[in-house]
């Protein structure tokens, strides 16, 4: 077993094969470094708990196959991802530092299907962005391609 | 969760072309406007490239692109293994005309990292065949420089990629001996040499030169009968040798070849025929530049079908086919499945040309497509009717 602590203080039991998805931390054990307690100081319990049932789900992916257990991954991987806006960056954060190539792809995928469709108003709302461009600039920008700013999909709602 | 103005929360810049790659070019295009951090991001030729590579690697949407009733474009994504035809119109795509004006005749010879190379002939010089290299996605085109050949020369010609180089480079091979080559970024033509030993060149079934393995591909005629290559980045002309028994030059059985690419495989189609039905006999050679490894993949007969065109290979190895059929006009698509059906049912719906195979890439065309080597999907060949 090793132990992770998150930000906020809380301590964590999770199995070496499931923790070892993380290259960070296998990199630390193969080092001799992870002998107590990991420290996690840039995530908080929360997300911690997150990144760790997905770790525990996922534990000896390759076998995955074999049983049949895929379909069963997959729906797992769609229920995961299926959290709020900020929780999912704060998982996208935690596995960017962790280095868990597979949740990477995973969160990623879901805030760009999330984004697709959106006006630019609700993008720069929803990643709490300040629109820097002048109003020439941006004009510009519509003008070289219009066909990107019309269109029945475009969604202005922020969620 | 840190804030920090232009960029927003506080996502490293790897994190947020990590997710921006993701996205459709559309989206890509609109979300310029989000930011000067996102303007800037999203133009820069890295970001093009990471974008093409991580669509070329996402083999889940294949897209086509074809030419229906004279002039409307149609971009659809195919979906494999149970490919409903009648799907196929889903998204329809203009193709934003040069100059304005509607073109007398367009055909489309290729595709490659979704750009597509088109010929279009105008109403005020149709004997001038000016080629344009075309970015659905970003519905940028551009013009390339105008050639040497005689304009009444037939030729056909391919785009590829020379990695060597970075550039992309346009071929054309003409009926006669002469041969051209375009570095797309140099901007001119240059002469290239014969190949050797090979006489003439067997292009007549070919809506464009194959691309494949850094090389254009062809049939040649030569002593012994063979696929000529021509490499870009060494300038080199190779022969590959046929399956053993196929014969380029057309005799009383076979009608013709057509050579195209299949999954990053060399494809042979040969169509021999007889007084009732024709049978098509499709190879492809599995291992580049290796005899032994002509593969027959499929036989077809139909009384129905006079021309097959392998154009795309689903991963449970259903091969979409562009045929030519008996009481249709331009075009129908069938796949090698015997209950597939066909589209377009109606006969009155006319595809002119289609084609794909770069899979699905889409392209974020932020300059030209020429500078950015920017992407998208598809390929097609028509000839209008006029």
């Amino acid at each position: 077993m090793v132990k992770l602590k998150s930000n906020d203080d809380k301590e964590f039991e999770v199995e070496e094969a499931a923790v070892i998805q993380s290259e960070m931390i296998k990199n630390m054990i193969e080092d001799g470094c992870a002998t107590s307690v990991i420290p996690l100081p840039n995530i908080d319990s929360k997300t911690l708990i997150k990144v760790i049932e997905y770790l525990n789900k996922h534990i000896n992916m390759g076998k995955a196959a074999e049983t049949g257990e895929e379909d069963d991954l997959k729906e797992f991987d769609e229920q995961f991802v299926n959290m709020g806006w900020e929780e999912l960056f704060d998982v996208i954060m935690a596995a960017n530092y962790l280095n868990i190539h597979e949740l990477m792809e995973l969160c990623c995928q879901s805030a760009a299907d999330r984004l697709k469709n959106k006006s630019v108003r609700a993008v720069r709302e929803m990643l709490k962005i300040t629109n820097d461009l002048t109003e020439e600039e941006e004009q510009e920008i519509i003008n070289d391609a219009p066909w990107a700013f019309e269109g029945p999909e475009i969604d202005d709602t922020v969620n | 969760m840190d804030v920090d103005g232009g960029r927003g929360i506080h996502f490293n810049e790897e994190i947020v072309v990590d997710i921006l790659s993701r996205l459709p070019v559309r989206s890509l295009l609109r979300f310029k406007c989000v930011s000067k951090f996102w303007m800037a991001l999203i133009s820069e030729p890295c970001f093009t490239l990471k974008h093409l590579k991580l669509a070329k690697n996402n083999q889940n949407s294949p897209k086509i692109l074809f030419l229906k009733n004279m002039f409307s474009l149609y971009l659809s994504s195919l979906t494999p293994p149970s490919l409903s035809l009648t799907q196929f119109t889903e998204d329809v795509q203009n193709l934003d005309w040069l100059y304005g004006g509607k073109p007398w005749s367009c055909k489309i010879y290729c595709c490659y990292d979704g750009m597509v190379l088109v010929g279009v002939r105008r109403y005020d010089n149709i004997n001038h065949l000016i080629l344009c290299l075309w970015n659905p996605s970003t519905r940028e085109s551009t013009v390339l420089p105008s050639t040497k050949f005689l304009p009444s020369e037939d030729y056909t010609c391919g785009l590829g990629y020379d990695s060597t180089s970075g550039d992309y480079m346009i071929l054309k091979i003409g009926y006669q001996s002469c041969s051209e080559i375009l570095a797309v970024k140099s901007g001119s033509w240059r002469i290239i040499g014969k190949p050797t030993g090979i006489y003439s060149s067997w292009l007549s079934d070919m809506d464009s030169l194959a691309f494949v393995h850094g090389a254009f591909h062809w049939l040649g005629l030569s002593r012994n009968e063979s696929v000529t290559s021509y490499d870009i980045s060494n300038g080199v002309f190779k022969e590959i040798p046929l399956p053993d028994g196929m014969f380029v030059v057309p005799d009383m059985k076979y009608v013709k070849h057509g050579l195209s690419v299949l999954g990053e495989m060399i494809c042979i189609c040969s169509t021999h025929h007889d007084q009732w039905k024709h049978t098509f006999n499709v190879w492809i050679m599995k291992e580049y530049g290796v005899k032994e490894s002509w593969n027959r993949l499929f036989t077809i007969q139909s009384s129905d079908l006079y021309s097959l065109i392998p154009e795309y290979r689903f991963s449970d190895g259903e091969v979409l086919l562009r045929c030519k059929h008996f009481d249709h006009c331009g075009y129908i698509f069938k796949t090698t499945k015997e209950s597939s059906g066909f589209w377009p049912q109606s006969r009155s719906e006319w595809v002119w040309g289609a084609r794909d195979r770069a899979g699905n890439c889409e392209t974020v065309g932020i300059s030209s497509p020429v500078e950015s080597g920017d992407p998208l999907s598809t390929n097609i060949a028509l000839e209008r009717a006029l």
